[in-house]
């Protein structure tokens, strides 16, 4: 399934919301690019990923660099919503603590500000 | 729905369901292929003979010539078109034939608009493909020999993935996710993404396992030299492969063997490593 990303503003942060899946090729390049523009204006974005059906190695080396992008340019990264299979492919490559999955977008936004206050 | 990523193109819909034959037209039109339908076999053939087309949908069932003697007799034409086969018949040898003579991809009836669209447009746009051979296509002995061509990993998969009807979802999610990233692996690192290049992939199932053999044309690695790969990462640093995939300035990734060892139930590399094992017992 091919991934469409559409973007809003929430606050100080920018919600990308991701529909599909992510993976190496095509998907992960578009996303790469997708969320390093957002990152230019705002580095705060949470990546939604309630309707991502699968995410490979690839996918996921795209999500965990843009986290290091955002983190790189004084900002942070948050994901919300993943479902159970992705936050499984998460588990097993140790990343759960670093992507810090959030059950709502709102819960990630509101983490991502008390990262700008701190 | 998205546009068509090339219009114009010719799409001819052969399947003797009408209502999904103009179901088809009027999507397939409204974005922006010029599209001809058919309602069997002969039929398809006939505007085939006449017309030039750039993708057939192909169902498979059909009376007076099925999709499947229909697949076998476009391949004597002298530049047959790219093949989508459609259909309910998961049959293991309804999917091997398939394979054997070159259809591009297959879906499964029923199926979405969106998928059916997405899927055109990836058989319309795709680099030309080399063949992939069939070297055994017994339902529980499979052999094959896939260029190393990144297309080629998600054809292959839509074939071997719909063999699988019969298993539990999380056994056939957990044996795709390992197959895509160790052919992945071997197409990308052992192939060098040329398509002149060959993996050779053997599918054995019995009643109590699935096994995978995956071998690629390079020369094989070490796992200490793999430090841009996650499986290398000292405890708590789960970043460590990423910072010097970054140094090196590789694309994003690295996952793939620590995904592949937690679904799988064994994984075994032979002493060169340009060759990979994988097991799944089954309850």
């Amino acid at each position: 399934m091919a991934l469409t990303l559409e973007k809003k503003t929430q606050g100080s942060a920018t919600v990308i919301t991701c529909r599909g899946a992510v993976i190496y090729g095509t998907e992960s390049d578009q996303l790469r690019e997708y969320v390093k523009e957002a990152l230019g204006s705002a580095p705060m974005v949470v990546l939604d990923l309630a309707n991502v059906t699968y995410v490979d190695s690839g996918g996921l080396g795209a999500i965990v660099g843009l986290y290091s992008s955002a983190r790189a340019a004084g900002g942070d990264f948050k994901v919300a919503r993943a479902n159970e299979r992705v936050r499984h492919v998460f588990r097993i490559t140790k990343l759960m603590h670093v992507l810090e999955n959030y059950d709502t977008v709102e819960a990630a936004v509101a983490a991502l500000s008390s990262h700008a206050a701190a | 729905m998205q546009p068509a990523p090339a219009p114009g193109k010719r799409v001819l819909v052969i399947d003797d369901e009408e209502s999904l034959r103009d179901l088809l037209q009027l999507a397939l039109r409204e974005g922006g292929y010029a599209v001809e339908t058919a309602r069997d076999g002969l039929d398809g053939l006939e505007q085939l003979k006449s017309k030039k087309f750039d993708l057939v949908l192909l169902d498979v069932w059909m009376p007076r010539m099925n999709g499947l003697q229909m697949l076998t007799e476009l391949q004597q034409l002298p530049a047959p078109p790219r093949v989508i086969m459609m259909t309910a018949d998961h049959t293991p040898e309804t999917l091997l034939h398939t394979i054997r003579e070159s259809a591009y991809q297959y879906i499964g009836k029923p199926f979405t608009l969106e998928s059916m669209m997405e899927l055109v447009g990836k058989a319309i746009t795709c680099p030309e493909q080399a063949a992939i051979e069939v070297l055994s296509a017994k339902p529980e002995w499979v052999e094959l020999l896939v260029p190393c061509q990144k297309e080629a990993v998600d054809r292959i998969e839509s074939f071997l993935m719909a063999m699988k009807g019969d298993l539990a979802e999380e056994v056939r999610y957990s044996v795709g996710q390992a197959f895509h990233e160790l052919l992945l692996n071997a197409i990308e690192w052992g192939g060098k993404l040329d398509p002149n290049r060959k993996v050779h992939i053997a599918y054995l199932r019995t009643k109590r396992m699935i096994l995978y053999r995956i071998a690629d044309p390079g020369t094989g690695f070490r796992f200490q030299d793999l430090t841009h790969a996650a499986v290398s990462n000292q405890a708590g640093d789960s970043l460590q492969h990423v910072r010097v995939r970054d140094e090196k300035g590789m694309r994003p990734g690295g996952f793939g063997i620590l995904l592949t060892r937690s679904l799988v139930d064994e994984l075994i590399y032979n002493q060169q490593q340009n060759e990979v094992m994988f097991v799944k017992y089954l309850q």
